[in-house]
């Protein structure tokens, strides 16, 4: 099966590893060894910016690792409601499709969520540009307005996560026909969470993700392959959604 | 030994002192980093450019401001300007608005793509050398995640790289700009034995203050950038 993981983390400094353990991680030859085939995803890490400077930092460690790792990894770059104009600068001239993944409570937004208006003005011009947004999850109320503002641009939200979260994403999902769901992170360790949602659905609004250095890529695989899943949603979940959304 | 005493009470001062200045002293030196300066990407790499319109007001502002610009080895403190890959774009667009303001840089080249596509010829390098305000630096010979390969190929990027440049220029190559940033305890110690000094690709961390010379730390000028914000980065 060909696997395309839509959420990692990669990195180049130690402080942008979020690995919880101390692992010697050799990214590219454990993410292989998991069995994935492409990557795609942000450079992470803690952050209270004062300036858009230090979020373009993480963007150009993104540029670099895509000259190292080439077709097999494809950059999410970040934007920062703090800086509005700056954001919509990163995203014109861009040549990723991929905004993401963009995690509020690390990257130092503050009290500027998804919904507020700054935000709503960055991911206006997502929308325009066909561009894809990866987003952690907030609130339901602030994933739904965001979604709402924008019913043109895809946003797939992060991790399945606990069963009540999990439920209200997928009401999300049955309501708004832009909304996806990566199955990175917390959700899939509970049996039969992601047949559920294929039931109420359908496996096309699912992509396939791992989180990974900070999660076991391998134990997502084991995930969904573990759930009694048709082979077309194996494949859907795998990889064929994932290329849609990134016109890969 | 009592008429010792204020003697070694001395002795003791001078040497805490010494010790607190040598734990505490750092040379305040800011190393800039560019990529491509040109209108748009070069490549697939689309944020490792500046516009030229931009890269010439951040230069004169170093020159109304009398920041001096300095080559690694010159002196500890002060700015330092460098560029990393060597595109060609760094003749035909920021060589002119180098010697328009006189400003000194450092362009580290990956020396196996000298005279390819895209990338810097052999008399390009030349005549940006022979001008005395471009000094050029390894980034090693094929641009390998240096970390993942074993010392003998280590000695064959940094020694190809040294002696490529150095044939090229005539000039010594005492700098080293890692490959996407990467390094360790092994490849800095590799790189000491043939370079003065190496530079990052992130900003300071742990491990820059312990490598010394060797993981130099260094910004990286974003595209969009403000003047105002650049000058503040030059004076910080």
């Amino acid at each position: 099966m060909y696997i395309i993981d839509f959420h990692t983390h990669p990195f180049i400094s130690e402080d942008e590893n979020l690995c919880f353990y101390d692992a010697n991680v050799d990214f590219l030859s454990d993410i292989e060894r998991a069995g994935i085939d492409k990557f795609c995803g942000s450079v992470i890490k803690y952050l209270n910016p004062e300036s858009f400077d230090e979020v373009h930092e993480l963007n150009a460690h993104a540029f670099e690792l895509k000259k190292l790792y080439g077709d097999k990894y494809i950059p999410g770059i970040h934007i920062h409601p703090k800086f509005v104009r700056e954001s919509c600068e990163e995203l014109s001239n861009t040549r990723t499709k991929l905004i993401g993944e963009l995690v509020p409570y690390m990257m130092g937004w503050g009290d500027l969520s998804y919904s507020s208006k700054e935000c709503i003005e960055i991911f206006k011009l997502a929308e325009e540009l066909g561009m894809v947004v990866n987003a952690h999850p907030t609130t339901i109320e602030d994933m739904e307005k965001i979604v709402k503002e924008t019913p043109k641009l895809n946003i797939v939200f992060a991790h399945p996560g606990e069963k009540a979260h999990y439920l209200a994403q997928l009401e999300l999902m049955e309501k708004y026909d832009n909304v996806f769901l990566d199955l990175s992170g917390t959700g899939l360790f509970r049996y039969a969470m992601l047949a559920y949602g294929v039931k109420r659905v359908g496996s096309g609004r699912f992509v396939f993700g791992t989180d990974f250095p900070i999660c076991n890529a391998a134990m997502n695989i084991g995930g969904v392959f573990g759930e009694e899943l048709s082979q077309k949603d194996y494949e859907m979940i795998f990889h064929e959604n994932a290329g849609n959304l990134l016109g890969l | 030994m009592k008429k010792l005493l204020p003697l070694l009470i001395i002795l003791f001062i001078l040497g805490l002192t010494t010790t607190v200045i040598y734990v505490t002293y750092k040379p305040s030196r800011l190393i800039l980093t560019y990529h491509s300066i040109s209108e748009t990407a070069p490549n697939e790499y689309y944020d490792l450019f500046v516009r030229p319109g931009d890269f010439e007001a951040q230069m004169a502002a170093i020159l109304e401001n009398n920041i001096q610009t300095l080559f690694f080895g010159e002196k500890d403190a002060g700015l330092f300007i460098t560029f990393d890959d060597g595109y060609e774009d760094n003749y035909y667009n920021a060589f002119p608005i180098i010697k328009q303001y006189g400003v000194k840089v450092t362009i580290f080249m990956i020396t196996s793509l000298i005279d390819t596509d895209g990338y810097l010829t052999s008399a390009q390098i030349r005549e940006m050398s022979d001008s005395g305000l471009v000094s050029f630096g390894s980034h090693s010979h094929t641009h390998q995640n240096l970390t993942k390969i074993d010392e003998s190929q280590l000695i064959e990027e940094f020694t190809t790289s040294k002696k490529t440049l150095e044939r090229v220029t005539g000039k010594h190559v005492t700098v080293l700009s890692y490959p996407y940033g990467y390094y360790n305890n092994k490849v800095t110690k590799t790189a000491s034995d043939f370079f003065d000094y190496a530079v990052n690709t992130a900003g300071p961390n742990i491990l820059n203050s312990l490598s010394g010379n060797m993981a130099l730390p260094r910004i990286i000028i974003p595209r969009n950038i403000e003047i105002s914000k650049f000058i503040n980065k030059c004076f910080p």
